[in-house]
């Protein structure tokens, strides 16, 4: 439980519902509810999957404080937990607050302020992909990239580098050049090849599901992820011989 | 997975439950995987449907428009769901 200046009680919802998370969370409930808070806000930022339990278990903290006078809001609610709630016609009877989480759970730190770059060559075989895809990882979770941000450029350094791999003609010992570089509030993902000319900007797609499995036409789908997931992509041909696409995403 | 889901679909089976709790990275190849058979299954009046999607994967499937078109199984049914990992 923790408790701000201005009385603001935050307790957290268990993820494993067994007899003692359960007494735990509503004596602490009970306890808080005693003070008087302003507000109880209960914290749904573990609850990654929500359960009957914990919707029982959330309305009947809505229920005690709506007999002790207490207003209650949930906070950190994930798409889960949301869903099940909308689902079952609850969503509304709930007072959602505006306390974002992300998903990898720490906080994170300021990526700007970390000063330092990733700058690795990989071969462009899916064993090279694959180790640079760790150490990408790794980078992002030293930096302290919040977790979905972090998932979303992961995604695009592997839609990209198996991109070059299945159409720029490399062979499996060529190599791919990537940097990340953090800069204010903003990541650039750098990616050098020597194969093919392609602009990855070039191909626009209008990507529609119903569409593509009705003429079972599945094409584009990794340009069309690599486009909506990043916020800029340039692309330039140096001295006709390599290919340079930098793709930059917001961080906050 | 691809040939795993046409196997199934030729085998006369009308759903199809994918697992999603193991999934790392959701990629083109495993959305190709999905679009490239699903339309077998739901013109033989049956679906894929898929379970225990994480946020970060609901967020990508978003971005392609595809959220509201798969069929994805909420938390708690995928608790109570027999299911077979296809990844």
């Amino acid at each position: 439980m923790r408790v701000d200046a201005e009385k603001h009680y935050r307790i957290l919802v268990p993820v494993d519902l067994d007899e003692g998370a359960i007494e735990g969370f509503c004596g602490e409930l009970e306890v808080v509810l005693e003070d008087k808070p302003n507000i109880v806000l209960i914290d749904c930022s573990r609850l990654e999957h929500a359960t009957s339990g914990h919707i029982n278990l959330l309305w009947e903290a809505q229920t005690k404080c709506d007999e002790a006078g207490v207003a209650m809001q949930l906070v950190s609610v994930r798409y889960g937990l949301e869903r099940v709630l909308k689902v079952l016609d609850l969503y509304d009877l709930f007072t959602m607050g505006y306390d974002h989480v992300e998903v990898g759970g720490q906080p994170p730190e300021d990526p700007s302020n970390s000063g330092v770059s990733l700058e690795i060559e990989f071969k462009s075989s899916m064993a090279g992909i694959n180790n640079a895809l760790r150490r990408f990882h790794d980078f992002l979770v030293r930096l302290g990239v919040p977790g979905t941000i972090a998932f979303d450029l992961e995604i695009v350094f592997y839609e990209v580098a198996t991109n070059i791999r299945r159409h720029s003609g490399l062979s499996e010992e060529d190599s791919i050049a990537f940097s990340a570089t953090p800069e204010k509030d903003e990541i650039s993902l750098r990616f050098a090849d020597s194969g093919e000319p392609f602009d990855p900007r070039s191909a626009s797609f209008d990507f529609d599901p119903r569409m593509a499995v009705r003429k079972k036409q599945i094409n584009g789908i990794g340009l069309t992820m690599i486009q909506r997931l990043v916020d800029d992509i340039t692309y330039r041909r140096v001295g006709d011989r390599l290919n340079v696409v930098t793709l930059t995403k917001k961080l906050r | 997975m691809s040939s795993l889901l046409s196997q199934m679909l030729k085998g006369g089976i009308r759903y199809a439950i994918i697992d999603m709790k193991e999934l790392e990275l959701l990629s083109s190849a495993e959305v190709r995987s999905i679009l490239g058979v699903l339309g077998g299954f739901r013109d033989a009046g049956g679906d894929i449907v898929l379970c225990n999607v994480s946020d970060r994967i609901l967020h990508v499937l978003e971005i392609l428009d595809l959220r509201d078109f798969l069929t994805i199984m909420l938390p708690f049914e995928c608790e109570s769901a027999q299911h077979v990992p296809a990844w």
